[in-house]
């Protein structure tokens, strides 16, 4: 079955801080994902999905399982190396959109690190490796909808990979492995349960979205699914403007991200933030930075600036806080504040 | 398929497990290593950044060509068969070797398995080679050992002790040497390691947080730097690298003659006796790193100093105290959560970065000063005297005032979870016969099955292709090859708290105990899948506070008021729970609840007018009994005059009874872990 188009991006209302902090992630695909905390019917799915028609294409070999980056022979697969290494004359590029690659909840472990080939076996008698959802998922968004339902062995599957950008498959006589760096997008009602720290703590930035309060605009978000569910392509057809005006600012950000650059005062800075706040790890510190830069970029200039380190420490500081009973897991933004203007 | 690694000497503020790493590459008899920390803490990369430290000198330009370590090893294999002359393994001693065990591994893979490809072609039995096999003469590396399957890390473990183990598998038998140098990490807040797991590990290093600001931002900035161009980094570590390669190398050539004199073997036992520890292991792990120690310091003798380092990584995770301060501990850990998020704080400045992996934190610092104080007592000065002869001889001096060892901070896991350790292996994984669950081997299938192991069917078949009739295709499988796969999934328990809320003295405190309770077992619950719920019974009825849940956000919401006061219906109570106990039972009938009933017993309201309170009460305690769940009765009974009534409801359901005078989150704690297992 074949989707007529999803609802477009641009056409969500309000809920800009989950818009920005997915943008950011197109722009700069090596951030590390987002992760949408909220209740259920918060336009989250639709976000995510809606974000497939904003992915801008990029070059990738032809005939690669895992469309691997011409221009980045370092994270090839065994493949590409054994192809290409002495002779490139033989590489076909091609250009293809990233895509949302989704992982179902129920996705079992073979499925998402790929296993043995059955067909290949039955028919041949080789022992064949049958790629899985990591494979589809490098260099594209992996989405998880209900991340926090997930079976605990694929989420430690699911880890291991992230971290490494690697997936390594010793299973069923396979042993095989192949680049998997992905974006992870999770979503997920707190109410139904929570996500292992761990998990948490691999994605970059997080987001929660509430329902809109304001009644007009609530209004505004119903009228216009029942106008985009009356005639979809009407309505796909009437923001394809806006759409078009946020694709050219994302792969504009995108050109200039690589000149973007954080000064040794601003380093210093994001790793006080991170003492101050109590926050584990290395990790916090390092998407500060890149996030940062990343909305630099988004804004147009290329030194990162406190305002930029001010917006990333709310994207990227929320859910790295520990939690104690008794307390809402909130930041105090004073103490961001007093850090930063300091 | 590798990628170029972040190279092991840009590491900042590692200092303590760059060195434990190096030492256990030189010396593989040192028992290996494991590197605790929390998330992000570069523990993994660190270690992992090693595998260029043993492998060949290859000049690399970012990116590496690697006919690497694998292959070799794997050609070993398949020249040899898969056996080895029990004396060949000096030559495959030092091969560079790297393997990693992700968790996902089967074990067909981790101990090899007969090559089905192979077996079709001939209709011969060949191996394949496993992780272990490929390993031999190298490193095997684990990432989050407590993630692993634990019988499949013990198997790790003991088979590098034995120095190989037996294959018998897919018709396979035959011994495999197996010589490796474990290098792993773990994340203690994502789950424990067995106490005989840690005791095998003859390393280990915790990786305290960084709270000095330059520093991190100096780590901040050479990991972008990698990330950005990961040629242009690892060229500029390229010297250092290559240093650090021929000093691992240079000491691997010395280690064989380091010699470890009487007294140091002798001093080595002092640390371990002073330090409790339990069997023999670490007195050979102490020598041997210190042998390590001595060979990369390019001597071939040990000096005191290189047990006392050695001591540092050999002796914090297997540390005891002594037994009559072990039950007291227990409220000290259950207060350290609030204290753990403080030091960084306290001190962030002047901390020298060497002095932060030195300085315990503050809930391990009273165990030692308590240790060193009681040693102090026990030693019989006799033992000093003794010592005096054999220090005359060696060659280094050891006067009498070096054998009083300090001994190094001990490691105390993070709160909670050591009781998992324990092991009741209740909340360990249960098989499942759904399609569900992590796929851990294969079997002859008992019934029917639809949830074939295509793999282990595969290699069933292969040795018989040569001969079977196959009508054009490439394989013949026949229905006593069938094979099914084995499933396992971890399930949390469910802990269900029935509180007595009605006006009786200290209600109020009572239910904000229970409350307090509850959010510390779902902090906890996130590796362990545990949900909880509460039942209140004041008034007329019982009310479920808090439907079973797994969700810290929905609790706080669900108890954020708990009206108190009224009468007492115990019965009512009591029928509630077994409502709550049903339903828990028709979404999962392998559930096994546990029930935490805190009351006094006196039951004042009976189920109908006119009855018996207590009378009712006791029925109703009757039938849950007959479930034989764990229950836990915990009685609040206070005063002069005590009925015992809660003692004898807990007598009616067979549940373990707790009297506490005065009832505090530490002491329902306390039970909650004795219950719970």
């Amino acid at each position: 079955m074949k989707r007529t188009g999803t609802f477009p991006f641009t056409a969500i209302i309000g809920q800009e801080t989950m818009k920005k902090a997915l943008v950011l992630n197109v722009v700069n695909p090596r951030l590390g994902g987002v992760l949408i905390q909220g209740e259920k019917g918060t336009a989250k799915s639709t976000a995510v999905r809606a974000l497939a028609d904003l992915l801008p294409p990029r070059p990738c070999i032809v005939g690669c399982r895992f469309h691997d980056d011409p221009a980045d022979p370092a994270n090839w697969c065994d493949e590409c190396h054994e192809k290409y290494d002495a002779d490139r004359s033989s590489m076909k590029t091609e250009l293809l959109p990233m895509r949302v690659v989704e992982l179902p909840v129920s996705a079992t472990e073979d499925r998402v690190v790929g296993t043995l080939d059955i067909e290949a076996a039955i028919k041949e008698g080789k022992r064949a490796f049958e790629t899985g959802i990591l494979a589809d998922a490098n260099r594209n968004i992996l989405y998880v909808d209900e991340i926090n339902l997930l079976d605990d062995h694929v989420v430690d599957v699911l880890l291991d990979s992230a971290a490494m950008g690697i997936n390594t498959v010793e299973r069923e006589g396979i042993s095989y492995s192949h680049p998997a760096r992905f974006s992870l997008v999770g979503t997920m009602n707190p109410e139904e349960g929570d996500i292992r720290p761990q998990l948490l703590d691999r994605f970059a930035l997080s987001v929660y979205v509430a329902g809109e309060k304001d009644l007009d605009r609530r209004a505004e978000v119903i009228k216009r699914r029942l106008e985009y569910e009356d005639d979809p392509e009407a309505f796909i057809e009437k923001f394809a403007e806006e759409q078009k005006k946020e694709v050219t600012r994302i792969e504009r950000a995108a050109k200039l991200l690589p000149q973007v650059t954080a000064a040794g005062d601003i380093l210093r800075l994001a790793a006080k933030l991170s003492i101050t706040l109590g926050v584990d790890g290395h990790r916090a510190d390092i998407v500060l930075i890149k996030t940062a830069e990343t909305i630099a970029a988004l804004d147009g200039h290329t030194e990162v600036g406190k305002e930029d380190l001010r917006e990333a420490a709310k994207l990227a500081l929320p859910h790295r806080m520990r939690r104690r009973p008794f307390e809402e897991q909130k930041l105090d933004w004073s103490d961001v504040d007093k850090v930063i203007d300091e | 398929m590798r990628r170029a690694v972040y190279p092991f000497a840009a590491a900042v503020g590692l200092e303590k497990a760059q060195e434990a790493v190096m030492i256990a590459l030189v010396n593989p008899n040192a028992g290996g290593l494991l590197v605790s920390g929390e998330k992000g803490t570069g523990k993994s990369t660190l270690v992992r950044a090693a595998r260029e430290l043993i492998e060949s000198p290859k000049r690399d330009e970012g990116v590496e060509k690697f006919e690497g370590a694998e292959q070799i090893a794997r050609a070993n294999i398949s020249d040899n068969d898969g056996k080895f002359a029990n004396g060949d393994n000096l030559a495959l001693a030092d091969n560079g070797a790297w393997v990693e065990v992700p968790i996902s591994v089967t074990e067909d893979r981790l101990f090899g398995s007969i090559d089905s490809e192979a077996a079709m072609r001939e209709g011969k039995r060949k191996l394949l080679a496993g992780l272990i096999d490929e390993a031999n003469g190298g490193v095997l590396y684990i990432d989050d050992a407590n993630l692993l399957r634990e019988d499949l890390l013990e198997s790790i473990l003991s088979i590098r002790e034995a120095g190989g183990f037996r294959l018998e598998r897919d018709g396979l038998s035959e011994w495999h040497d197996a010589r490796y140098t474990v290098l792993s990490v773990m994340a203690p807040e994502s789950g424990t390691l067995a106490k005989s797991a840690l005791d095998r590990f003859g390393l280990f290093v915790s990786i305290e947080p960084i709270g000095d600001e330059n520093i991190r931002a100096e780590v901040t900035r050479r990991v972008l730097d990698f990330e950005r161009d990961a040629g242009a980094f690892r060229a500029k570590f390229a010297d250092e690298t290559e240093n650090l390669r021929e000093k691992i190398a240079q000491a691997k050539k010395i280690l064989k003659s380091v010699e470890a004199s009487d007294a140091m073997i002798r001093l080595a036992s002092v640390y371990t006796l002073k330090a409790n520890v339990a069997g023999h292991r670490a007195d050979i792990y102490l020598i041997e790193a210190a042998r390590g120690i001595a060979a990369l310091a390019g001597r071939q003798y040990i000096l005191p100093k290189d047990l006392e380092r050695a001591a540092e990584f050999v002796l914090p995770h297997r540390m005891r105290k002594p037994p009559e301060e072990k039950t007291e501990s227990a409220p000290k850990d259950a207060e350290a959560p609030q204290q753990q998020s403080e030091p960084p704080k306290n001190e962030p400045q002047k901390t020298p970065p060497d002095e932060l992996f030195d300085q315990p934190n503050e809930q391990s610092k009273p165990p030692t000063n308590d240790t060193e104080a009681h040693e102090g007592n026990t030693e019989p000065p006799k033992d000093e005297d003794s010592m005096a002869n054999p220090n005359t001889e060696s060659r280094e001096r050891v006067d009498a005032a070096d054998m009083r060892v300090k001994l190094p901070p001990v490691w105390v896991e993070p709160q909670g979870r050591r009781k998992q350790t324990s092991g009741s292996g209740k909340r360990s994984a249960t098989k499942t016969d759904e399609k569900q669950g992590r796929y851990v081997r294969a079997e002859m299938p008992r019934a029917k099955t639809s949830d074939i192991a295509f793999d282990a069917t595969l290699r069933a078949a292969a040795p018989y292709q040569k001969v079977r009739e196959k009508h054009g295709l490439a394989l013949a499988i026949r229905p006593e090859d069938i094979r099914s796969k084995v499933r396992e999934k971890r399930t949390g328990n469910i802990f269900l708290f029935v509180v007595d809320a009605s006006g009786s003295m200290g209600a109020r405190e009572r239910m904000k105990t229970v409350k307090g309770v509850i959010f510390k077992i779902l902090l906890e619950a996130y590796q362990k899948r545990d949900r909880v719920g509460m039942i209140a019974f004041r008034k007329n009825h019982a009310e479920v506070l808090l439907p079973v849940t797994r969700s810290v956000d929905f609790a706080q919401k669900k108890l954020a008021t708990m009206p108190t006061g009224g009468k007492t219906p115990l019965a009512k109570g009591l029928s509630k729970t077994e409502d709550v106990l049903d339903t828990i039972y028709r979404q999962d009938e392998k559930q096994d609840p546990v029930v935490f009933l805190i009351t006094d017993g006196h039951a004042t309201k009976p189920i109908a007018k006119g009855g018996d309170a207590v009378a009712d009460a006791m029925i109703e305690a009757k039938r849950i009994g007959r479930r034989g769940l764990p229950i836990a009765v915990i009685d609040t009974e206070n005063g002069f005059v005590k009925l015992g009534l809660a003692k004898k409801l807990a007598r009616e359901m067979g549940a373990s009874y707790f009297a506490i005078d005065k009832l505090d989150e530490n002491a329902l704690m306390r039970v909650f872990r004795k219950t719970a297992g």
